[in-house]
């Protein structure tokens, strides 16, 4: 018993306790660490979102799949007057959109003729992502402030890294399930229409663009969100509910009051397609497959998608200003 | 209060803290030095207020403190490295194992992937945890959290360590375990500590200078040696014979005495070693056993300190 101990005590006398004299890491380094471990541990521990993944793995393998093999086999007479570009420029922007767009279908009028098919498309993947977005997102801070982790953190970084760290998780999180998946897209569609690809690589960088946008913004929703409450389910329920309510919502409103289009203003994440299509120099769009123009003065307009992303972000934003700068947090 | 070393582990100027209406810390300045320092005080004396100051976690209302030399309002991030910190409660998370919060916690302290590890490894082995450091936290028990804890508070190698409640929760063995740490901590490591307890025993047990608070405010600051020595008022006799009989002859003398486990405990008054040994010497059926100054507690201290102010209560 005696050497076991001696032999335990030279270990911890030789191991046991060291001075650290190296150089320690810069800021940045420290605020990735907390993205990619809290990303980590946080697809680690939930079943249902590793199953999840394996999902939106197919749906946007199926994705690309139907897109090309639809565009390769159909005649051109089913699918109406269209050309090869129209058809490469209309079926990617919808993808890329319906990645985003949840219930009320946004899409171009580009492929107009060809709704029925591109509306397959990209069905599921908006929908798994808003799913894997609030199943990660939704314990990040609600876990934190349960556990009283947040006092361990803001210990040893600044509050802003701590909350960039947070968001950094989901962000990079959504790049590689959506982000990259657009990106890949392109080139997979590209391929299959025989295209060249150097003539739209304005699609690419809009591509980016949008879903990286669209990927911080629904983040600092989930996460301001959790941030409200300790509960990690109702922080997950509450923030899928919403999103998906508010989606709803202007169809529900719109159909009932039998008025004009201008209630989609509700849906945010919708805003953020209808946004993106404006930037790339759309003026009407279609919605759920109806004609809504942008610039009419009537119902729905484009600066009703840019207020209401806006007024979105800045109620997450006092929501996370209140939490971090909360005396006690 | 002066404090004799060069090193300080930190100084607060006027530093106050308001919540709302609530006056948390109230103009106070003072001064620890790199050594094992006790924070004592009540129930909302504002210990923890300004241990959550001096870490960055809230902002002090108004005042200054430096920490380590460092002015905390150009140098809080550096100053976050170079402090440990086990805090009262458990924080955690529970599926991932001790192993991986320590290393983590290195990595946010800025230590590189790699280093996080080994050093994780070494402190969870040196707090006593390296047969369990790959257990999940929610297994762990009270006594193995805190031993975890002092082990994320040690795996960047800060230069001063503040630990709250460190003993809270501990069975005696598990006590004396954690008490020998911070000991060990202090006198080999040579890292500044500063522990904060209700329990005055573990203070005095590895402490040698302390700062009392109470009501917000700075009520005492020196070495345990100096406070225990200064205030010892009180002369300790033990007789051969009836110790209740003698006691009643030196309370007809007007002198204040308790007994105490056979022990008699005369307050000093001018003279009153040798009224004493008179007394004895003129009782045929006593005899003097011991006499000297009574060795006072930090417990002793700190309720005369807190005796008698209002607000202290």
């Amino acid at each position: 018993m005696s050497d076991e101990k001696k032999t335990d005590d030279t270990y911890v006398r030789k191991f046991g306790f060291r001075r650290f004299s190296g150089v320690r890491e810069n800021r940045i380094n420290r605020v990735i660490t907390v993205a990619w471990f809290n990303l980590i541990e946080s697809i680690k521990q939930s079943g249902l979102t590793k199953l999840l993944l394996i999902f939106m793995f197919f749906s946007l393998l199926i994705q690309d799949a139907l897109l090309i093999v639809l565009s390769t086999f159909l005649p051109f007479g089913i699918i109406g007057d269209i050309t090869i570009t129209e058809l490469f420029r209309g079926a990617y922007i919808d993808s890329v959109l319906g990645m985003v767009s949840l219930t009320n279908r946004i899409t171009t009028p580009l492929t107009a003729s060809m709704s029925f098919f591109t509306s397959f498309t990209s069905v599921t993947t908006s929908f798994i992502w808003l799913l894997l977005l609030v199943r990660i997102g939704g314990g990040l801070i609600a876990d934190d402030r349960l556990y009283r982790t947040t006092e361990m953190y803001l210990s040893r970084i600044s509050r802003i890294e701590y909350l960039i760290g947070k968001l950094g998780s989901l962000v990079i999180f959504s790049c590689i399930i959506v982000v990259l998946p657009a990106l890949i897209q392109f080139f997979l569609l590209g391929a299959g229409l025989q295209i060249d690809l150097l003539f739209h690589l304005d699609l690419l960088f809009w591509a980016f663009g949008f879903t990286f946008t669209a990927a911080v913004i629904l983040s600092f929703f989930v996460l301001s969100i959790s941030s409200l409450t300790e509960r990690r389910n109702v922080a997950t329920l509450a923030s899928f509910i919403l999103a998906l309510s508010l989606s709803i919502l202007p169809t529900a409103i719109g159909g009932a009051f039998a008025t004009g289009t201008a209630f989609l203003a509700l849906d945010f994440v919708g805003c953020i397609a209808v946004s993106a299509l404006v930037i790339l120099g759309f003026d009407s769009i279609l919605v759920n497959f109806q004609t809504v123009d942008l610039f009419d003065n009537a119902g729905f307009e484009a600066y009703m998608s840019f207020a209401s992303t806006l007024v979105v972000v800045l109620i997450c934003g006092v929501i996370m200003v209140n939490f971090m700068y909360r005396e006690g947090s | 209060m002066g404090n004799v070393l060069a090193d300080i582990a930190f100084s607060t100027t006027n530093l106050t803290k308001l919540y709302g209406l609530t006056t948390a810390l109230d103009r106070v300045d003072a001064e620890a030095p790199l050594r094992s320092v006790g924070l004592l005080g009540p129930n909302g004396a504002g210990k923890t207020t300004l241990i959550r100051i001096l870490l960055g976690l809230i902002s002090p209302t108004s005042g200054s403190f430096k920490v380590l030399g460092l002015d905390a309002s150009e140098s809080m991030n550096e100053i976050r490295d170079r402090i440990g910190y086990s805090p009262e409660f458990s924080p955690m998370i529970p599926e991932v194992s001790a192993m991986k919060y320590v290393a983590f916690m290195g990595q946010l302290s800025g230590l590189k992937s790699v280093e996080a590890s080994q050093r994780a490894h070494d402190t969870l082995h040196y707090v006593g945890l390296g047969e369990e450091r790959y257990r999940p936290l929610r297994e762990f028990s009270t006594g193995m959290m805190q031993k975890c804890k002092l082990a994320a508070a040690l795996v960047h190698d800060p230069d001063f360590v503040i630990l709250d409640e460190p003993t809270d929760g501990l069975d005696p063995k598990g006590r004396k375990q954690m008490l020998d740490l911070i000991k060990r901590l202090y006198t080999e490591e040579g890292k500044s500590v500063m522990v904060s307890s209700h329990l005055l025993f573990d203070v005095e047990k590895v402490c040698d200078y302390v700062l009392v608070l109470g009501q917000g405010k700075l009520i005492s600051a020196g070495s345990i040696s100096e406070l225990l020595m200064s205030d010892s008022d009180v002369i300790r006799v033990r007789i051969k014979g009836d110790s209740s009989r003698f006691a009643e002859l030196l309370r007809n003398k007007n002198l204040e005495v308790t007994l105490d486990d056979g022990y008699l405990d005369v307050a000093r008054v001018d003279n009153i070693e040798m009224i004493l040994l008179e007394e004895i010497h003129r009782d045929p059926n006593v005899s003097l056993r011991y006499m000297g100054r009574r060795k006072q507690t930090l417990e002793d201290v700190f309720v005369s300190i807190v005796e008698g102010r209002s607000d202290m209560e």
